[in-house]
């Protein structure tokens, strides 16, 4: 009788026991329903400008996608890294992960090392030095091609040697080591022509420089500075650049700006938000810096069916 | 040899019969029950399945007319507008734009805008207002080319970015273009016109979103081109930007209705329908592991009942098992528990099953003729018993006997005829008492007679070369006793303890009663004997003691005595060289009575004395 019981007890446990095994084993579709959502915290720098709008809507997308309570703080233009820390700090505070773009690169291996230690981190625009290691998502454009086909557009528009051209560089923010390498790469793209550097420079700086006959705008911001406040016209320069924004692509469409460099900025942000959070779910994994493909567009190819696809984000 | 040592240890221990029903039962019954389930669960998948290809069937069926009617309901107000108010108006004389703003205020919710052109491109009219963009060539844009290529019929262009009207807000929208040929009449000379109708994007959008977002097993609806162009897809940026594919291509080739295809190593299920008029094609996807997300639960639920009611099983199969094996758990807790010489009950088999029943009975008739056997053979053991007592008894008497009418010769040849006389009728004494009418049991006050007689027989035979003393305690006189035990010892004593001794031999005889047991002492002061002869004088066989005398009636008397009382009693021997010896009889003390000596005398009242 005692072996009976001990034999009809052991088998309850087992069966009681498998149907545990089976809901812990059946899938996340079982699981309670109320389990905390991943949290993703995102900082830019002034993060309500109109070029992360694209940006903006792929983080929404694969926060979508993949279930994550995103979090987008609203930031004003940092002067300063260190303003920027701050602000990281405390936003990151109580996350999963934080996506970061770093307005100054040179002095971050610090920064990133303390940030990928406490969480998982995403860096998007912001081409990390190497002594920062790999151990973060890193989502950017091939900068220094950006650079390179920046002048080849020119080169292409205007015959190939660009003969008696001057051209004066808007290069944004040069603490961003994203900045120097389009920069770099347009200087070497152009040098094999005849044009002339007639000035580099921010803000508008063809005030005190002079007008060139080409204004390369190397960023949003320059890009929209230029567009609004050269004149058109004739005499006018013409305007190339980098941009991303709703009012460089008015302005493309417009023909204030001669030909733009649009990255895809959607897919910086979808990627930025999909690469952190399969990072969540599985640490050990090795985590690949991702290169996001860019476009050229004209004021001809702007309502092609592909460009007009990034161009204006539809989010569902 | 330790193997096979080791093979014997590993033997399994027999189960019990409870166990077998319970076990048995239990895998039959649990395999049963899974198999029942398992086949259940699969059909119920199988239906489930259907179910899910025919509900989504249905609401693919459902969304496709709601689109038709969106798209019917946009051709119905560009009728409208081309047949009430376009057709009718001269435009030489007035315009549309009060009219058409009507009809755009009246249907903003789904409309970004009305647009009149000339064939040349020229804006005639618009609503809301709006300046069209400098240097824009409208007779290149898709929808004007299409609505000139084909005049009698509408156009509906895929989604694009509206290309039309400057917005100083940035703002850009996503529409899709309905264009037709119009008439647009002139001083009463009709000319051709394209009439444009740019529908909200969003409209199709917002519905395809809100079907796809009740789903949430994978499954999802988009659309397509009649070429397999995406118009909407839930990933439409995903696929645009390249992180995310579908199989849209391949859906020109695909008839209405349920299709099968493997995209990306996955097999999933597609449901093709037809929107009306435009061709588009409206496709719901059921991914495989959408019908396995959607079992899941089920899944669940059918192991969870089958758990129950394995659970249940073995519940009731104990039950079960403890029914059926109660009565042959009883027989064999009877078969356990009964003595010797006792047969099961009928209660052990009373409640039991034919079989049960019938081994019990049979196992109960050969108890009883079993336990009649062995009585039969006790009684036969007895028997064989009481022959050795009566056997051992008579021993003594020819011995006796022999020696007093040696005696008696003796004393008349030497003319003593009056202790002739004396000693004869002391012997006439010592016979009736060992006569005792046949019994076995006497009091002690006989036995101690019977050894005074004796002791004065042999006192006048050995011409008192000892002395006998019976320092006995009255009050013993009435104890039971077996008889003739006292006098085989004090012969002993005589012969082999005081009759050669130079001085005088001395023989003490006492009694008395200690926790229960009666004690009779016989001990004389004559040589004694070594302790190796003293531990070897009770032995059955003493032929390896050397000693004066055989030990023949010291061993008889101690058989006799363990025989009737049990091997706690019998006789204790002390004795040392040159000291004497010391024989005990160690009796129960039981007061002498009829009844106790029927009772003592009878076979079973042997060895039951206490």
């Amino acid at each position: 009788m005692k072996r009976n019981r001990i034999l009809s007890v052991l088998i309850i446990a087992a069966v009681l026991l498998g149907l545990f095994g089976l809901r812990y084993f059946s899938g996340t579709e079982l699981r309670d329903t109320d389990t905390p959502m991943v949290e993703v915290a995102v900082v830019v720098d002034d993060s309500t400008n109109g070029r992360w709008t694209r940006f903006q809507a792929g983080l929404e997308q694969a926060a979508d996608d993949y279930d994550v309570a995103l979090s987008y703080a609203v930031t004003p233009k940092f002067n300063t890294i260190r303003d920027e820390a701050e602000v990281i700090r405390s936003e990151a505070d109580g996350t999963n992960a934080v996506i970061v773009q770093l307005i100054d690169t040179s002095d971050t291996v610090e920064l990133i090392s303390t940030l990928c230690a406490e969480r998982v981190l995403g860096l998007v625009d912001t081409d990390a030095p190497a002594e920062a290691g790999d151990n973060f998502a890193s989502i950017t454009a091939d900068n220094t091609a950006i650079g390179t086909a920046l002048a080849n557009l020119l080169k292409e528009q205007y015959g190939g040697e660009l003969t008696h051209m001057t051209i004066g560089i808007l290069y944004g923010n040069q603490k961003m080591r994203s900045m120097q390498e389009r920069l770099t790469g347009f200087r070497e793209g152009i040098a094999r022509s005849s044009a002339q550097i007639f000035w580099e420079g921010s803000g508008t700086a063809w005030e005190s420089a002079g007008l060139p006959d080409i204004v390369i705008a190397l960023d949003n911001d320059s890009l929209e500075t230029a567009a609004d406040v050269l004149e058109t016209g004739e005499k006018a320069p013409a305007l190339y650049g980098v941009g991303c924004s709703d009012k460089t692509i008015y302005a493309l469409d417009h023909g204030k700006i001669a030909a733009m460099i649009v990255p895809d900025e959607f897919q910086m942000g979808y990627l930025a938000m999909s690469d952190v959070v399969a990072r969540i779910n599985a640490p050990n994994i090795p985590m690949v810096p991702r290169e996001i493909p860019f476009a050229v567009i004209t004021r001809t190819n702007l309502y092609d069916p592909a460009n007009a696809a990034f161009l204006f984000p539809v989010i569902n | 040899m330790s193997r096979t040592g080791n093979d014997k240890t590993r033997q399994r221990m027999p189960l019990s019969i409870n166990m077998i029903i319970l076990s048995s039962f239990t895998a039959i019954t649990a395999a049963a029950i899974l198999l029942i389930g398992m086949t259940l669960y699969r059909q119920f998948a199988d239906r489930a399945r259907r179910m899910m290809m025919e509900s989504t069937e249905q609401l693919t069926e459902r969304a496709s007319v709601t689109l038709e009617d969106k798209l019917f309901s946009m051709r119905k107000l560009s009728d409208a507008m081309y047949y009430s108010v376009i057709k009718d108006q001269d435009f030489a004389e007035g315009n549309v734009d009060e009219a058409m703003n009507l009809f755009y205020e009246a249907n903003k919710d789904t409309l970004i805008s009305f647009a009149l052109f000339t064939p040349g491109g020229n804006l005639v009219s618009a609503a809301p207002s709006a300046i069209v963009k400098p240097d824009l060539d409208v007779t290149r844009e898709p929808w004007f080319v299409s609505a000139q290529n084909q005049v009698e019929n509408l156009h509906f262009s895929l989604p694009h970015v509206q290309n039309l009207f400057d917005d100083p807000n940035y703002r850009y929208y996503w529409v899709i273009s309905l264009s037709r040929v119009t008439e647009l009449t002139f001083n009463g000379v009709p000319r051709s016109g394209v009439l444009l109708v740019d529908m909200k994007y969003s409209t199709i959008t917002q519905m395809l979103d809100e079907i796809n977002a009740t789903n949430s097993t994978g499954q999802y609806m988009y659309l397509t081109d009649s070429d397999g162009t995406i118009i909407y897809h839930p990933k439409q940026m995903q696929i645009s930007s390249g992180l995310t594919q579908e199989n849209n291509l391949a859906v020109p080739d695909y008839e209405d209705g349920i299709t099968e295809e493997t995209f990306n190593g996955e097999s999933r299920v597609v449901i093709t329908d037809t929107i009306a008029y435009t061709g588009w094609r409206l496709i719901s996807v059921i991914p495989a592991s959408s019908f396995s997300l959607t079992l899941s639960q089920m899944r669940y639920f059918v192991f969870l009942v089958i758990a129950i009611m394995v659970l249940a099983v073995i519940l009731i199969n104990r039950f079960v098992a403890e029914r059926i094996s109660r009565p042959v758990t009883s027989l064999d807790e009877a078969i356990r528990e009964i003595g010797e010489h006792e047969a099961i009950s009928d209660e052990a088999f009373r409640n039991g099953s034919l079989e049960v029943t019938h081994l019990g009975q049979t196992l109960q008739e050969y108890q009883i003729r079993n336990n009649q056997l062995m009585n039969d053979v006790v009684r036969e053991q007895e028997e064989k018993r009481r022959s050795e007592l009566d056997a051992l008894q008579s021993q003594i008497n020819p011995h006796f006997l022999y020696n007093t009418l040696d005696s008696i010769v003796w004393m008349i040849e030497s003319g003593n005829s009056k202790e002739a006389i004396q000693m004869i009728t002391q012997l006439a004494n010592i016979f009736r008492i060992s006569l005792s009418k046949g019994h076995t049991i006497i009091p002690l006050e006989d036995e101690l007679r019977h050894a005074e007689n004796y002791m004065r027989i042999q006192n006048v035979r050995f011409k008192n070369a000892f002395t006998a003393r019976f320092d006995t305690d009255p009050a013993l006189n009435r104890y039971s006793t077996v008889k003739l035990i006292i006098q085989p010892i004090l012969e002993n004593a005589i012969y082999y303890g005081v009759k050669n001794m130079d001085e005088d031999g001395m023989i003490i005889v006492r009694d008395w009663i200690d926790e229960g047991v009666l004690y009779i002492s016989v001990e004389d002061n004559g040589f004694g004997m070594p302790k190796e002869v003293v531990d070897h004088l009770l032995d059955e066989d003493r032929s390896h003691v050397r000693s004066k005398g055989s030990g023949v009636g010291l061993y008889n008397v101690h058989q006799r005595i363990r025989l009737r009382y049990g091997p706690q009693y019998g006789l204790t021997i002390e004795s040392e060289p040159d000291t004497g010896t010391v024989v005990i009889i160690k009796l129960p003390a039981i007061p002498y009575s009829e009844e106790m000596r029927e009772v003592l005398e009878r076979p079973e009242g042997r060895g039951n004395a206490e």
